[in-house]
């Protein structure tokens, strides 16, 4: 029990100690040097001016998300009403000669 | 030549002026980008960036905060913004590897920096330190890197970030906390 105890404070030192020398790691550091080119290319960016992020306003986005969400739901309900009529039609004889030769000119089958 | 001097010559877009500027506040603008973004090429980009808006905006600078704290607030502002957008796609990556179902362990759960500043001999260690800075909230993060990167005293790092001498103290506690919290999750973790 007081062995485990031991381990236990020992592995807890262990562990402060090790954050603290990591902690003192950026002891003595020295400041890299300055990239080669650095004025030629920020005097080259400067001329063009700055790159332009174009950013679309939020509401904008949203209401296309709604659009095409509209688009999406209205083909697939178009989709489905017309498979379902189309095997409605398919299924029955006399609707389909009805839509193809109007009422007076059906064929009887 | 007094900084009032240099600011009206780079007013007038005086290729001397703009050279010397650049070469006296390079390292300090590459130096925090580089401790902010913890990637070289991308700090390289970033002082650029910040050159180029410096030149830009240098009509705007009323001259009523020292030039170094002009660049640094420009270069802070700029590599937090950065870093925000890399999150983004870090964040689009994470969700892809899930679809994809290629693991969700991401490479920058890794140490992946060398600054080329830290001595030989800390250079792992620095590493695992750098991965917890990373984790750190923006203003924790900008606090610590001014202080411990730059050196800078905690007034000028108040003047910076624009807030109080006692704030600053109180960031610098709270960061160095949280970095002890995290490097001690990364000890259990890892353990040696």
């Amino acid at each position: 029990m007081k062995n485990t105890q031991n381990t236990l404070i020992m592995n807890q030192l262990d562990k402060e100690k090790w954050v603290e020398d990591i902690l003192k790691s950026l002891d003595g550091i020295h400041q890299p040097q300055i990239p080669e080119g650095l004025y030629e290319n920020a005097m080259r960016r400067a001329a063009f001016g700055p790159a332009r992020t174009i950013r679309m306003p939020a509401a904008q986005v949203w209401s296309a998300a709604a659009c095409a969400l509209v688009l999406i739901l209205a083909n697939l309900y178009i989709c489905l009403d017309s498979t379902h009529a189309g095997n409605k039609a398919f299924g029955s004889k006399e609707i389909f000669a009805k839509e193809y030769f109007g009422s007076s000119d059906a064929p009887n089958f | 030549m007094t900084e009032s001097e240099l600011l009206n010559l780079l007013r007038k877009n005086d290729p001397v002026a703009c050279k010397f500027f650049v070469e006296k506040h390079g390292n300090l603008v590459f130096n925090t980008a580089l401790g902010l973004l913890q990637h070289r090429s991308d700090a390289e980009d970033m002082s650029q960036d910040v050159f180029a808006y410096a030149f830009q905006s240098v009509g705007k600078f009323r001259g009523e905060a020292k030039i170094s704290t002009w660049l640094y607030r420009i270069t802070v502002s700029k590599s937090l913004d950065a870093l925000k957008a890399k999150k983004r796609v870090k964040r689009f990556g994470f969700l892809q590897s899930i679809f994809e179902g290629t693991g969700v362990k991401l490479a920058f759960d890794k140490p992946h920096f060398q600054h080329p500043g830290v001595l030989m001999e800390n250079q792992e260690q620095a590493q695992i330190l750098f991965l917890a800075i990373e984790k750190l909230p923006d203003k924790q993060k900008t606090a610590f890197v001014l202080h411990k990167l730059e050196d800078l005293p905690y007034a000028e790092i108040a003047e910076i970030m624009q807030m109080t001498l006692s704030s600053v103290e109180s960031l610098l506690f709270r960061a160095k906390q949280n970095l002890r919290q995290h490097l001690g999750h990364w000890y259990e973790q890892n353990r040696f």
